[in-house]
């Protein structure tokens, strides 16, 4: 045990106000499948952190550990051991994605519910009540059941129960999935402002990519019980580490290639197996320095990719590819190349419709050999 | 122009017709219910205008309509009867919910591999006959019966046959035959509340039981107010019991029923009864249907 560190007794009550969490080598098993793998996460104060992955990746259960006990491990709220403690004394609040509103209660007594059991009392429970429900813009909501109202609205109501208590930790577990698409993407920057407001520790559950990337200070990416990569959206978007992730969040073209050597930059030159076109690459994960000869994932977002008509008896530049499909898709378009040698089409994402390609032309690829990252297979 | 085509085709589909009304769908027909309604007519309304008529018209009843209903009332015997009657239900339906929540609630929540057996054993006793299951209470709380024997053998002393024979085993046989109907009440109603929902209160704060009280107690008022109403006015209404564990100190209304009916024959008194009885089970329902309503409102 770290000094410092106090060990609590199951019936303390934690003080409440935003904290880091901790959480290190917790796993947990259900029967004979092990549902996660010993798993370090430190969320900073303030922070909100997405669990991002498939269904069965593990994410809920870490957020239900947060809120329960592990298998093993520790868990720590700031610099307090909360592992042995009762959730009711956690000092928590969770969203869930059923809203899990008491039915039988109004707004005004469902927000109240966790200052009466913390023993607020009266005018100042009253007062409590009153400003979250302003701050979630559902003041004039107070007297309805939750039976009454929209799933945004009682999305909302279940976010001010959370809140008013002032947790010390937030837990989301797929709090915006049961809402249809406007309101899910309106709700994602409430949330996140209110979250941001308030500064309150989070921790979101989802696997909804563009939510993780919209909401998050950081992403971490899980794949069968354990933590593939964290790190901030931008980070995880454009230096994946590995396939999963880099497919995982959006779409990338994936090459196979063949490693030859670093270039004077300290980039992976690498030769793709398709064109035989030699570049340079980064690696996904910046400590790895694959060996010449070695077989690779080449993988590149459609919107960095650029194209140009190929001009006859010109010297090709970069991949020779010929032009399927072009779609529009209103603020871009889609394209769809074929290239020799490869089964599955190359796609590019294009701001502008000129370029002056027209379906069945012959085209050049090129991207910029930053933007292309190296994964191992 | 394809979208206008389709938009041909559409209206063709449906000549004529704008709705379609649930009666083009119906399977069953009306006139199918008539057997159901003949039989319930000349067996169930029937006989009870019947036992309406007599009570009010017949014997003593021909001079003073009321007079039985009156006699029911003001007599401190029949007070006492139907005081006992409502006494006797009330214990049993507070009895039987105390032992029939957490069953239900195992039922509904914990229960897995063994959940079909529970159900079965619930069930089971249904389809045997109460007087059978009742004779077998008998045999078990009889003076040299098993709980008897049992004791014995752990060298605890006999249970005086006047406990054995008397309100106790009334109790003990008229709950042993409502229970299924509690649990069976009340169990659905729990399995419908969201475990999030018990959850969620945790997370706020709530203990176990501060949980139990706030939030699954009132959520399963429903199953509660039909479980109790159903065991009342079935508790109400039997009479097997007592005549058999009772050894005459529990009489109860049915009890008395049966007795002016099979030995003094005097139907228009027994008939007064029963329509005492009737209209107690019609308040009940009443009751229940209020209740139901109001803990519905919210939704």
């Amino acid at each position: 045990m770290i000094a410092g560190i106090k060990t609590l007794s199951p019936k303390t009550v934690l003080r409440s106000g935003a904290l880091p969490v901790s959480i290190s080598g917790v796993s947990k098993q259900y029967g004979d499948t092990m549902a996660l793998q010993p798993l370090d996460l430190e969320v900073a104060a303030g922070e909100l952190v997405s669990l991002l992955g498939p269904s069965g990746c593990g994410k809920t259960t870490t957020l239900r550990i947060v809120a329960g006990s592990p298998d093993s491990g520790t868990i720590r709220f700031g610099t307090q051991d909360v592992t042995n403690v009762q959730p009711n004394r956690r000092g928590l609040g969770m969203v869930f994605q059923s809203y899990s509103l008491f039915p039988h209660m109004t707004v005004e007594e469902n927000v109240a519910f966790g200052l009466r059991m913390r023993g607020v009392e009266g005018a100042e429970r009253s007062r409590r009540v009153a400003q979250m429900l302003d701050i979630v813009h559902l003041a004039s909501f107070a007297k309805r059941f939750p039976a009454q109202m929209s799933g945004g609205q009682q999305q909302r109501v279940a976010l001010a129960r959370a809140l008013v208590t002032n947790p010390s930790v937030l837990l989301l577990d797929e709090p915006l999935a049961a809402l249809d698409k406007n309101l899910r993407e309106q709700m994602q920057f409430e949330i996140r402002d209110i979250q941001r407001r308030l500064g309150i520790t989070t921790l979101l559950v989802t696997h909804d990519q563009e939510e993780a990337l919209t909401m998050s200070d950081r992403v971490a990416v899980m794949c069968e019980g354990s933590l593939l990569q964290i790190g901030t959206p931008g980070s995880i978007y454009t230096r994946p580490r590995s396939r999963f992730v880099s497919a995982f969040l959006g779409t990338s073209n994936l090459f196979s290639v063949m490693t030859l050597g670093t270039d004077d930059r300290g980039r992976i030159v690498v030769r793709l197996d398709a064109s035989g076109l030699v570049t340079s690459a980064v690696p996904g994960d910046p400590a790895w320095t694959p060996s010449p000869g070695k077989a690779c994932v080449l993988a590149i977002r459609p919107e960095k990719l650029s194209f140009r008509r190929h001009e006859v008896g010109e010297s090709p530049q970069g991949m020779l590819a010929t032009m399927r499909q072009r779609v529009f898709r209103g603020s871009y378009e889609v394209c769809e190349f074929a290239v020799e040698g490869l089964k599955s089409p190359v796609v590019a994402y294009t701001p502008e419709s000129g370029a002056g390609a027209l379906e069945g032309d012959l085209v050049d690829l090129a991207w910029h050999e930053d933007n292309a990252v190296l994964l191992a297979d | 122009m394809s979208s206008a085509v389709q938009h041909t085709h559409a209206s063709v589909d449906r000549p004529g017709r704008k709705t379609r009304s649930r009666r083009d769908y119906a399977v069953a027909l009306p006139v199918w219910a008539a057997p159901a309604i003949a039989a319930l007519t000349l067996l169930f309304a029937v006989p009870l205008a019947h036992n309406a008529w007599q009570s009010l018209t017949k014997e003593e009843a021909t001079a003073d309509a009321f007079f039985y209903y009156r006699k029911i009332i003001s007599d401190p015997y029949y007070r006492g009867v139907l005081f006992e009657t409502l006494s006797v239900s009330f214990i049993v339906t507070v009895l039987c919910l105390l032992l029939s929540y957490p069953v239900a609630y195992y039922l509904a929540r914990h229960a897995r591999r063994s959940r079909s057996a529970i159900l079965f054993l619930l069930v089971a006793p249904l389809l045997t006959s109460v007087i059978m299951r009742t004779l077998g209470i008998r045999l078990i709380l009889a003076k040299q019966g098993l709980l008897n024997a049992l004791l014995d053998t752990v060298s605890l002393g006999p249970i005086p046959p006047s406990l054995l024979n008397g309100p106790f085993s009334v109790y003990v046989g008229i709950i042993h035959v409502l229970i299924p109907f509690m649990v069976l009440s009340i169990t659905p109603v729990i399995q419908r509340i969201e475990p999030a929902i018990e959850e969620s209160a945790v997370i706020l704060g709530a203990g176990a039981l501060r949980t139990f009280w706030h939030v699954t107690l009132p959520l399963s008022r429903e199953g509660i107010y039909t479980g109790c109403i159903l065991v009342f006015m079935m508790s109400n209404g039997s009479f097997i019991t007592q005549l058999m564990l009772g050894a005459g100190k529990v009489v109860t209304m049915p009890v008395l029923i049966f007795q002016q009916f099979n030995v003094t024959q005097d139907t228009a008194f027994a008939g007064a009864m029963g329509n005492m009885l009737l209209i107690m089970t019609i308040v009940c329902l009443a009751i229940q249907s209020l209740l139901i309503s109001r803990s519905r409102r919210p939704q």
